[in-house]
């Protein structure tokens, strides 16, 4: 019951937000919000620190509504609360004097309540609830601004794509149910200890089930909604669509490895979709001018790299990611937030530089940040991409393309990162804009995460150094054979990712203070601003026929009542010589119809 | 017991006919929700309340009703969308009085155990439907409730055949139910009972390609959405497949259940697809409702018990949500006075109560879960997989579709700059959203209490048809 709570809390201040959050003063439903998301962090924590939990209530016949704490969900839990929190905290400042404030935080603690579902779910339907849940709040956030038509879009875009993959999520759930007869993990668990049924339909059930995760982790090919879901408040955008729940699909993947780790061929799909992700938006990134949406390509491009570690077996790099880059994601989106704060509303890059002197505490959470994402040596980025690039040659499903791959695009995200901090605080002024540094209350939440972007990847460290969260997170995890490389193979492996992010971001620091780019890079830079023309393709190949197929149907489904007449112009004739009879017309039925009676009772009789 | 429920609501029609005024309608109907949801907390499980007295019973032919956990569960919301009606839809009293006239109707169909009075009912409800249509429609109403005639009576002829040879043909000695049950039709004789049925049962889903009818119907019938709910009530082919049909002649099922499974998927499908392109509430709902009744007739076909628990859930709770939706543009159309959408746009602006309730009308009509569309939905698709993967997975592609043309109407219509300032809810309407909102969550979190009444006959179906639990 304790367990249940943690949502309810939530739950509970969307609820009261929702209904009596106008006749509040601000600052009071930011307030209340943040502080029901700590109550449900400290009483995560404290069931947590209690060895687990678990929860059960009757819902749909043979489907129980079914939840359980345990070191896995215990980890995303604290990372949803926690981080939830900080970004909670940071938006009464950030959206502070807005007519929806209220509304905003009725929604935001709404979006925590479904994402700890969706972690604490212990059967894929209650997942489900969280998974669609979250996506809910998400469309209500992307589209928060509503009076803006494209952002209004952004919205639907968003919840419709997902939609798709949510229909892969949906049948895989319909395989797994006729082939054992539970949806509960924790029993599927156990029903797949043993040699395989049907190794081919389970393979598919995976295969649906990640396309599920494809959606909601926007990887290729359904990637196209996040960069457009910027279009909602920065807070948003650090929380949902960075830190949280972006970051489900690697959940779920994590939280089925019993099903994925006998199933290499679909494992070898995912790393390969992740990676290419991976390289897909970090090369989008380079030519975005929007401050967020670099950020945002960015984002889709490090899940890319959570995927290829769940891919090639190493469930809990993915995870140490997920962890890391939930700290120096959040910092890099919150960071662009104060730039935007401080600009008015500014986020076009190019009105940006020169902001260093300005932003006397923020250019130093966006240094972090970005130092962080570029994988500088000691900080949080460096150890779980090292984690990552090793894992690709020790875990069952990897390969040496695989490190070539991530390794190249290391240097890419290295490259980027220093694009977006050049262009935003270096160089001179581009804009006329009078810059004034966050308050106290945007600028403490982002000094936490710069700790903890710092510091979160000394949660673990290579071998031999100690490392805390494999050991805490492999109970919950399938049990994967890796082997080991000798001390020296991997400590020269990480010297070789140290040396290729240093490269990348001195690199990408020499490379954008440049005065005049090359042709060759201003080509791709063209190319890379509208992220490939994917958006194009997939409107001129299938959204535009879609809706012209309904259109087309809709005029055919006309045709189809003349057609029944069979006679297209007749009905009309038809229809007037009616309208004539139409004053005797009630008359004529109750005849048909004593008529009727009388037939049948004669019938009856007879 | 459940004659009154039956009477209450005819009684009450009764009275408004005579020109007595609204207000009483609204209080029968608000009666008749309060008894019925007493018959439901209260139902003991199995058949309850029978009540039986001779009609003809030298032809076997008896006043039969009882009250089932399937009828039992659509006794409460068909009660419930009345009363949602009675209470905002801004109509004279006749209109609302041949509405609750079709109330007692429906209520009638759906408890009658007698195949015979069952076959009244399922057309008496066409009276006081056609009546709405025709005193209150629109423009063309005459071309739309010729069509919507002709269609009923293109059904009703070859199943009141069906109906007779259905006890002749099993050598039943009454049009009881029980009777008719253990004497059902067997042989090549059951293809054909099962066919005269099954075109009636099909264009009262509707079925592609026999739902012509339905989109003229709604966008001829009166701007309040009164009648549309009451139409949308009266969909009861899936009903009907399941208590009749099917279990009368199981065989004839068996030979056409790939035919059904395929229409029904398709207008999953293609209901959703059109209503993409629908420029008016009316056809969208209209287009919508052909879409999650091919769902809902998916679960009953797959003849499995998930799957027909799910049908019936969804077709019981889309009762409520599709004919909250009319009501709610009948609210529109009082304030803006179109039925477009997009003309006007931005309403939550000004009416930030309304556009949260049609959100959570459109949510549930979505399927989102939590909501009372879902589990239906959900179920079905368990139970249609196993009849037949590619086919579920054909019908389950509107669950895309159906995200597509509810946000867009939703936005069309809330979102974005408008011009124009609307009044927010108001009055009886507030409780119009407090009460379908409460529905919607209720039936949405706590399904296995809804369905417990159902889960047994879903069982005793599937093992019928030879499948089991």
């Amino acid at each position: 019951m304790a367990l249940l709570g943690t949502i309810l809390l939530p739950l509970f201040g969307f609820a009261l937000l929702g209904l009596l959050g106008k006749r509040m003063n601000e600052p009071l439903p930011g307030v209340l919000a943040s502080g029901l998301v700590l109550a449900s962090f400290l009483l995560g924590a404290g069931l947590l620190l209690s060895g687990g939990a678990r929860f059960q209530a009757e819902w749909l016949p043979g489907i129980p509504f079914s939840l359980l704490l345990d070191s896995l969900s215990g980890f995303m839990l604290l990372i949803v609360t926690g981080v939830g929190l900080l970004i909670h905290v940071y938006a009464i400042g950030y959206m502070a004097g807005d007519p929806g404030y209220s509304r905003f935080f009725a929604y935001f603690n709404l979006f925590i309540a479904m994402m700890l579902t969706l972690v604490l779910a212990d059967s894929y339907p209650v997942m489900f609830i969280g998974w669609e849940g979250v996506g809910l709040a998400s469309f209500l956030l992307i589209g928060f601004w509503y009076k803006t038509p494209q952002y209004a879009d952004s919205a639907r875009k968003a919840f419709i794509v997902n939609r798709i993959g949510d229909l892969g999520f949906m049948l895989g759930m319909a395989i797994l149910w006729a082939l054992f007869g539970t949806l509960s993990i924790s029993e599927l668990k156990e029903a797949m200890e043993g040699p395989l049924r049907n190794p081919s339909l389970l393979a598919l059930a995976g295969l649906l089930l990640f396309l599920g995760a494809v959606g909601k982790s926007a990887q290729i090919p359904l990637m196209v909604w996040l960069p457009d879901a910027m279009a909602g408040p920065t807070p948003v955008s650090a929380l949902i669509h960075a830190a949280t729940m972006v970051t489900a699909g690697v959940y779920l993947i994590a939280r089925s490895s019993f099903l994925y780790s006998v199933l290499p061929d679909v494992s070898y799909t995912i790393a390969v979709v992740g990676l290419l992700t991976a390289a897909y938006g970090a090369l989008s990134a380079f030519g975005q001018t929007d401050i967020k949406k670099i950020v945002a390509y960015s984002t889709i491009s490090q899940l890319g790299y959570m995927f290829l570690a769940a891919g090639v077996g190493a469930y809990w790099v993915a995870l140490f990611h997920v962890f890391t880059h939930a700290f120096f994601k959040a910092l890099l989106f919150l960071a662009s937030g104060s730039v935007i704060h401080a600009l008015g509303g500014e986020q076009d890059v190019r009105k940006m530089g020169g902001l260093w002197k300005h932003l006397p505490k923020t250019r130093w959470h966006a240094l972090i940040g970005a130092l962080a994402l570029g994988g500088l040596p000691l900080l949080s980025g460096f150890w779980s991409k090292d984690a990552i690039l090793t894992a690709t040659l020790t875990y069952p499903f990897g390969g040496v393309g695989f490190y070539v791959g991530a390794l190249l695009v290391a240097v890419l995200t290295a490259m980027y990162a220093m694009r977006w901090f050049v262009l935003v605080f270096l160089g001179e002024e581009r804009g006329h804009h009078h810059p004034h540094e966050a308050p106290p209350v945007m600028l403490w939440p982002n000094h936490l995460l710069a700790l903890g972007s710092v510091l979160a990847g000394y949660l673990a460290l290579p071998h031999p150094l100690p490392n805390l969260l494999e050991p805490f997170l492999k109970p919950a995890l399938a049990e994967v054979e890796a082997h080991h490389l000798s001390l020296g193979a991997e400590w020269a492996l990480i010297a070789l990712s140290g040396a290729v992010a240093l490269l990348g971001l001195w690199g990408g620091y020499v490379f954008f203070q440049r005065k005049a780019l090359p042709a060759w890079y201003l080509a791709f830079e063209a190319a890379s601003r509208e992220a490939f023309y994917v958006d194009q393709m997939y409107n001129a190949l299938v959204v535009n026929p879609l809706k012209a197929l309904a259109e087309a149907l809709f005029y055919g489904d006309r045709g189809l009542l003349g057609g029944y007449f069979g006679l297209g112009g007749g009905v009309r004739n038809l229809g007037q010589a009616l309208a004539r009879l139409q004053t005797g017309y009630l008359r004529l039925y109750a005849l048909l119809f004593v008529l009727g009676a009388l037939l049948l009772l004669g019938v009856m009789r007879w | 017991m459940v004659v009154l429920a039956i009477l209450l609501p005819l009684l009450f029609g009764a009275l408004l006919l005579l020109g007595l005024p609204r207000a009483l309608g609204v209080l029968g109907a608000g009666l008749s929700l309060l008894w019925n949801l007493y018959l439901f907390l209260t139902h003991p499980g199995g058949v309850a309340h029978a009540f039986q007295a001779p009609l003809l019973p030298g032809a076997g032919v008896y006043w039969a009703f009882a009250l089932d956990g399937l009828s039992a569960l659509f006794f409460l919301t068909i009660a419930l969308t009345v009363f949602l009606g009675a209470l905002v839809a801004r109509v004279e009293g006749r209109f609302l009085g041949l509405a609750l006239l079709m109330e007692g109707l429906l209520l009638g169909l759906f408890a009658a155990r007698d195949l015979l009075v069952f076959y009244l009912f399922f057309e008496a409800p066409l009276i006081p439907a056609l009546l709405m249509l025709l005193f209150y429609g629109g423009q063309n109403r005459v071309k739309a409730l010729y069509t919507f005639l002709l269609f009923t009576l293109a059904g009703s002829l070859p199943m009141l055949a069906a109906v007779l040879a259905a006890r002749a043909l099993g050598g039943s000695p009454s049009f009881l139910l029980e009777d008719l049950l253990a004497h059902p039709v067997g042989g090549s004789a059951a293809f054909w009972v099962f066919l005269g049925f099954a075109l009636a049962f099909a264009i009262k889903t509707p079925l592609f390609p026999l739902h012509a009818w339905l989109p003229p119907f709604h966008q001829e019938n009166h701007p309040s959405g009164l009648a549309d709910a009451l139409g949308t009530l009266y969909k009861v082919g899936v009903f009907a497949f399941f208590r009749f049909a099917i279990p009368l002649a199981p065989e004839g099922f068996a030979q056409t259940q790939g035919l059904l499974l395929f229409l029904a998927a398709l207008s999953a499908l293609y209901g959703a697809w059109v209503a993409f392109a629908a420029k008016d509430f009316k056809t969208l709902l209209a287009y919508a409702g052909v879409s999650h009744m091919g769902v809902a007739a998916l679960g009953v076909f797959s003849g499995t018990p998930e799957g027909a628990m799910g049908g019936l859930y969804l077709l019981a709770a889309s009762g409520v949500y599709t004919g909250g939706l009319f009501l709610l543009a009948g609210r529109l159309y009082e304030r803006v006075g179109t039925l477009e959408i997009g003309p006007y746009r931005g309403l939550a602006q000004s009416a930030p109560g309304m556009a949260a309730l049609a959100l959570f009308l459109f949510l549930a009509m979505v399927g989102l879960p939590g909501l009372s569309g879902f589990p239906g939905e959900f179920l079905t698709l368990l139970g249609a997989y196993k009849a037949s993967p590619w086919l579920a997975a054909l019908a389950f592609l509107s669950v895309i579709g159906s995200a597509a043309y509810a946000l867009t109407a939703f936005q069309k219509t809330f979102w974005e700059e408008g011009a124009r300032a609307v009044e927010d809810l108001k009055g009886s309407e507030w409780g119009f959203a407090l009460l379908s909102g409460a529905a919607l969550v209720l039936m949405g979190v706590f399904p296995g209490y809804f369905l417990q009444g159902l889960r047994p006959l879903a069982e005793a179906f599937a093992k019928l048809l030879g499948g089991g639990a």
